[in-house]
């Protein structure tokens, strides 16, 4: 019982911690950015514990975090410097340090033990035998403590960051032009999802950390008027997601993380549809802009 | 002499080319824009209208040399407000007019500055002088294009600049909508402020301008409509 507890909160967290760089990345427009950086991080797990021969955190989540945070920059650089359109820039940099990834842990399969499934998948169920101790006393699940500290670190930065974030995200081109550094601002954003996504893939693997980036962002999204209200209901159907999730996989036997992805998705259609049908004129005053 | 050139002159450039791998927008411009003017920026498309815009706020490379009140135009920032194209954001993003306008008042830096009372009465001046208060809290998505061009202007205004840049303020406003934007611009020049304006249709640069710079293949022909359009002021 106490298991299944911290397996929802791991969720729970996970969830949350994708929501807050996920809103910012939707709202520039570049979500596919963090299913690219959930790709271009496996080289770097590999290189990680290839080195190491250690698959603890300490490890993989650096490596992780420096291959899908350099991977975000090189990107960059081919779409403003080489003037690459973004789509094409991201397909190029990513699929190839994806394959890359690949690539090593396949080839290297019988000397490590590092799995591919698990990459991708994760595996949530595990999460409460990796424990904390300090000294001898157990303090609960390693990843709970890891994804508490992101979460801390990212409203850290959301809050003392607050009118660069809001700026930045809106309109870069004025933002630069009063004198903020757009690369730094940017780095940022990317060094928060790299981190996201590197801290989440070891419970839930890469697939459900790309739902949990933009589906939540997204569904809240379609109703809402203020950028904080985006940040917070983003988390709140993140949670809502995983529990969802969690309540859906229990019974019919089937992947956590794809019954969390599935619950996120059937989130957003509900949402949509509601919107659609209760509040018209809100979304086709927004459409009338835009159309 | 010098001293009497910083003061007639809010903006001078020096032999600015600007320069996009081997193509060049820009070559060897040369003028200045006296203090309190009004000047209208024309050109065909790619002529080279916004890359010498971004170059004004260093948002490009370029070489030679521009100034503002004698200044580098990085020091005196404070003093100098751009008008983006509208285009260039999404109007779906969540927030409201209010919170757009408030974006003038924004200092670069990692950390958040608190809004002083200074920053709410400086937002409330440019809503009232932009005619938004009605729509001050109500969402930017939901507004026509001509407000949304209005909210741009309000929040340059908001940085109680004295030099104004802006890229296509008219773009696809109604009439009613150009005249209103007008009068707001010369309520600015009323008040001494400097403006350039980039402009791409002849027949209002005609009708609301007296001055006026002309780029064609990345040249730069600068005096009065008449002189360089051939044609009087309505």
């Amino acid at each position: 019982m106490m298991d299944a507890l911290w397996i929802l909160i791991t969720a729970c967290l996970v969830a949350v911690v994708c929501a807050l760089p996920g809103s910012l990345l939707m709202l520039k427009r570049q979500s596919l950015m963090g299913d690219a950086i959930a790709h271009a991080a496996l080289p770097g797990v590999f290189l990680a514990f290839f080195f190491s021969g250690d698959r603890s955190p300490a490890y993989l989540i650096p490596g992780a975090a420096l291959s899908g945070w350099g991977a975000a920059q090189l990107s960059s650089w081919l779409i403003r410097k080489q003037n690459l359109g973004s789509d094409a820039a991201l397909g190029l940099v990513f699929t190839f340090l994806f394959a890359v990834g690949v690539i090593l842990i396949s080839f290297f399969a019988r000397q490590i033990d590092l799995d591919l499934d698990c990459v991708l998948y994760g595996d949530i169920v595990w999460i409460p035998l990796e424990r904390f101790y300090v000294d001898t006393t157990d303090m609960g699940p390693l990843a709970v403590w890891i994804l508490s500290g992101t979460l801390l670190l990212f409203c850290l930065m959301l809050w003392k960051g607050w009118k660069g974030w809001y700026l930045t995200t809106f309109d870069p081109l004025f933002a630069q032009a009063i004198g903020f550094n757009i690369g730094a601002w940017n780095s940022l954003l990317m060094g928060m999802v790299s981190l996201a996504t590197v801290v989440c893939f070891r419970s839930v693997g890469s697939v459900l950390v790309i739902a949990f980036l933009s589906v939540p962002a997204a569904t809240a999204a379609l109703y809402v008027r203020q950028l904080k209200t985006q940040l917070i209901h983003a988390c709140l159907w993140g949670v809502l997601s995983a529990f969802l999730g969690w309540v859906l996989a229990l019974p019919l036997n089937i992947s956590v993380a794809g019954g969390m992805a599935c619950a996120s998705a059937f989130c957003f259609i509900g949402v949509w549809f509601f919107t659609r049908k209760f509040l018209p004129s809100y979304n086709r005053s927004r459409s009338k802009s835009f159309g | 002499m010098a001293s009497n050139e910083i003061i007639s002159n809010a903006l001078e450039i020096h032999s600015l080319t600007v320069r996009y791998g081997n193509t060049i927008a820009l070559h060897q411009v040369n003028a200045s824009l006296k203090v309190g003017e009004m000047v209208a920026l024309v050109g065909y498309n790619g002529s080279g209208k916004s890359s010498l815009m971004k170059a004004i706020l260093n948002l490009t490379p370029f070489e030679g040399r521009i100034t503002a009140w004698g200044k580098s135009v990085s020091e005196v920032l404070s003093k100098v407000a751009y008008v983006p194209q509208r285009a260039a954001v999404d109007w779906k993003y969540p927030a409201t007019v209010k919170d757009i306008v408030s974006m003038g008042r924004y200092q670069p830096g990692l950390f958040t500055q608190r809004t002083s009372s200074e920053d709410a009465k400086a937002v409330d001046s440019a809503i009232v002088q932009a005619g938004l208060q009605d729509l001050q809290h109500r969402m930017i998505g939901e507004l026509s294009g001509g407000q949304q061009q209005r909210v741009f202007i309000a929040r340059a205004m908001a940085r109680q600049a004295d030099l104004f840049l802006m890229d296509e303020p008219f773009a696809g406003v109604d009439m009613k909508t150009e005249d209103a934007i007008f009068d707001i611009l010369q309520s600015l020049q009323k008040q001494g402020k400097t403006l350039l304006i980039i402009h791409h249709q002849i027949d209002q640069v005609i009708k609301y301008f007296e001055q006026v710079w002309k780029l064609q293949e990345g040249k730069l022909e600068t005096g009065s409509v008449e002189a360089i359009l051939g044609q009087r002021n309505k």
